[in-house]
């Protein structure tokens, strides 16, 4: 007999409980991802659901980086829908998050591929019926695009979403110490744009 | 030491803050999940075997059977036919004392004329191509002797080529049989590329 249980990094634990077995039953680590991504490749689509609701904010935001934003919220349900169909060529189950990250991030090149062959589309263009906030929003959203593409995906990570570092390495696969540099490096870089911009606000 | 920007503790930055206000307004807003029923299988993760012997490796491994099938069976068949042509020719043809005769005949062509060998040569040009004596220079006597012996020579394997029918038969039924081989690996061939591309369209759909 076996129980799972859950530790503090969201990993979960399997216990030997059986007396006979303990003594040389080694503990096996299995993530809450990868317990997650089993339910699913069993037909369970509920935990398809826990694994969106936990997910949907880094795919938001990796796509935010490099997609106009009025197309974001349909990108992110095709995100989920083809990880879904692919899950089975998932190999290590508790690699969930930078496997999503990865088809995120290939589904935003598609789509470039896409529009180049029907129309351009340029990042700068504000969404449409957006109010005043959201408008201003999406002006710095442009500047931070502006920036390196290694910087991007943190900064938009910590500020759109609101996720912390650490969240943000946890769940896309990243080095924590090189995501605190991007982010570091990322936000002087913003100022700078932000410092710029304000000039020519002045100016005008 | 506390990193607001980093981990969100301790003191926080001003322009971080504002930053998150401004860009907060632009983060996910949740919606459900659409899964259309029809459109994803949710399957359990297939067995390796069942990965080994998927459809299209299938479809070429039994285009390859079908493939070495057809050729075996042309293959006894066509021996089977020459075996039994070679007993029908061997019942129903004459024996070689009978044969002799017949032979005599076609072998006594021209020569049976009164007229000499040599003014039939010179004064009924033949519309053989092979014969050579129509273009040659006019030396009669002996040059025609000697076209006379090789028009023998040249009749008597036409002779033999009666007697050696069979034989032909037999040439002309290997080349049906591997026209008929021949026809067997194109189809072959034909199902092959069928599943090669049914193989590219499933793994381009994969994508």
């Amino acid at each position: 007999m076996y129980e799972l249980e859950a530790t503090r990094g969201g990993m979960l634990q399997v216990i030997g409980t059986d007396m006979s077995a303990t003594a040389s039953t080694p503990q096996i680590e299995i993530s809450a991802d990868a317990a997650l991504v089993a339910s699913v490749r069993a037909g369970d689509r509920e935990a398809y659901g826990q694994l969106y609701d936990a997910y949907s904010r880094m795919v938001h935001g990796i796509l935010l980086a490099r997609v106009p934003y009025g197309e974001v919220d349909d990108l992110v349900q095709d995100v989920f829908l083809s990880a879904l169909r692919k899950i089975d060529t998932l190999r290590d189950a508790n690699l969930f998050g930078p496997w999503l990250a990865m088809i995120t991030r290939n589904r935003a090149m598609d789509f470039h591929r896409r529009s180049r062959d029907t129309s351009e589309l340029t990042d700068d263009l504000p969404a449409t019926n957006t109010s005043a906030p959201e408008a201003e929003a999406t002006e710095v959203l442009n500047l931070i695009r502006l920036l390196p593409e290694a910087y991007r995906e943190p900064l938009i990570l910590r500020f759109v979403e609101g996720m912390t570092g650490p969240e943000i390495a946890e769940r896309t696969g990243l080095a924590p110490a090189s995501v605190r540099v991007n982010i570091h490096r990322g936000m002087k870089l913003l100022r700078e744009k932000l410092g710029a911009r304000e000039v020519q606000i002045r100016e005008h | 030491m506390s990193d607001y920007l980093w981990d969100k503790t301790g003191e926080p930055d001003e322009d971080v803050e504002q930053l998150e206000n401004l860009l907060g307004a632009l983060k996910y807003k949740h919606r459900p999940l659409e899964i259309p029923a029809a459109t994803i299988p949710m399957r359990a993760r297939p067995a390796a075997t069942t990965m080994i012997f998927s459809r299209p490796r299938l479809a070429i491994a039994a285009s390859l059977i079908l493939m070495l099938l057809a050729g075996t069976w042309f293959v006894t068949r066509q021996g089977e036919q020459q075996i039994n042509k070679l007993a029908k020719v061997e019942q129903g043809s004459p024996t070689p004392e009978s044969r002799q005769p017949q032979m005599a005949v076609v072998v006594k062509p021209e020569t049976d004329n009164n007229v000499p060998v040599n003014k039939v040569e010179q004064l009924k040009p033949r519309e053989d191509k092979n014969n050579i004596i129509h273009t040659a220079a006019p030396k009669p006597h002996r040059l025609s002797r000697q076209l006379v012996v090789k028009r023998q020579k040249q009749q008597q394997p036409r002779v033999k080529d009666d007697a050696a029918s069979p034989q032909r038969e037999e040439i002309a039924e290997g080349r049906e049989a591997t026209e008929k081989l021949m026809l067997a690996l194109r189809l072959a061939s034909a199902k092959l590329n069928f599943a090669q591309r049914e193989l590219q369209e499933i793994s381009r759909a994969n994508k």
